[in-house]
């Protein structure tokens, strides 16, 4: 099952929050807000290296992002699908992350000592409320 | 872990849904957007015997329940924890949810025959952002 254009652009066009749970090594979910990508390759997030999402994600890919419009809760989109992690272009993704949701033109919590990185999301399954397409 | 008063009162107080995420049975997360409520005794949330949501639930009772204000993504709160079953209260609660979120009253979302049950969650553990004190 795949996105459709309205859930893409749903996500792309609006600076709306993702909630995003990965499975701990036990198997017990763990949810977290992040910010949200979607480019041509699909939809992905940014966070950094030692982080319990990108360590759970190395013990068990499984993972779903939930986008949820705050101005009209009865549309949302959920995925579940397999992440991976990439960290070519992941400083250039949290400044253009920074520019979506703040305005900014580069990330204003930068830390010297962090690795970013991006995850990269396949989607398996999508379940939607309130898209018409 | 417990949830805060200032967590707490986040949740009751406010009609902010939450993202509820249960295990299928093959331990893959499953997301949805539910009415969330809260007390002294940890966050709760409302549904119907024969969803997806209890049917998982009876096959793992692992959840996390995530609740964002819409107003300012950068207060949220998310626990995990065991979710348990309650008949005694789930009319009263659906009820109270649905004037606190619709202004309204309840009869004209019921579906026929169903039965409300009231899932409650122990709070494990609790991840939040802007809620402190």
């Amino acid at each position: 099952m795949a996105l459709t254009e309205s859930q893409f652009a749903f996500m792309r066009d609006n600076p709306f929050v993702g909630v995003v749970t990965t499975l701990r090594p036990d198997g017990s979910p763990h949810s977290t807000v992040v910010w949200v990508d979607v480019d041509d390759d699909g939809v992905s997030f940014n966070t950094a290296r030692g982080r319990v999402k990108p360590n759970n994600i190395e013990s068990d890919p499984r993972i779903a992002l939930t986008v949820v419009n705050p101005e009209n809760t009865y549309q949302w989109v959920s995925i579940t699908g397999t992440a991976s992690l990439t960290d070519e272009g992941a400083d250039g993704q949290i400044d253009r992350l920074a520019k979506k949701y703040l305005g900014q033109d580069s990330y204003p919590w930068r830390q010297e000592s962090e690795q970013r990185v991006s995850v990269r999301i396949a989607v398996g399954r999508v379940s939607a409320v309130g898209f018409d397409a | 872990m417990a949830l805060t008063p200032a967590q707490t009162a986040f949740i009751h107080d406010n009609p902010f849904v939450a993202v509820v995420t249960t295990l299928r049975e093959d331990g893959s997360p499953h997301s949805t957007v539910v009415w969330a409520d809260a007390d002294g005794e940890g966050v709760s949330f409302n549904t119907a015997y024969g969803l997806r949501k209890p049917r998982h639930i009876e096959h793992d009772p692992r959840v996390s329940v995530t609740v964002v204000d819409p107003a300012d993504p950068f207060r949220w709160v998310s626990v995990s924890g065991v979710a348990r079953f309650t008949d005694e209260d789930a009319e009263e609660q659906i009820e109270r949810l649905s004037l606190l979120y619709t202004g309204e009253d309840f009869s004209g979302w019921r579906v026929p025959g169903e039965q409300r049950v009231k899932v409650r969650v122990s709070a494990e553990r609790v991840g939040g952002w802007g809620l402190d004190g």
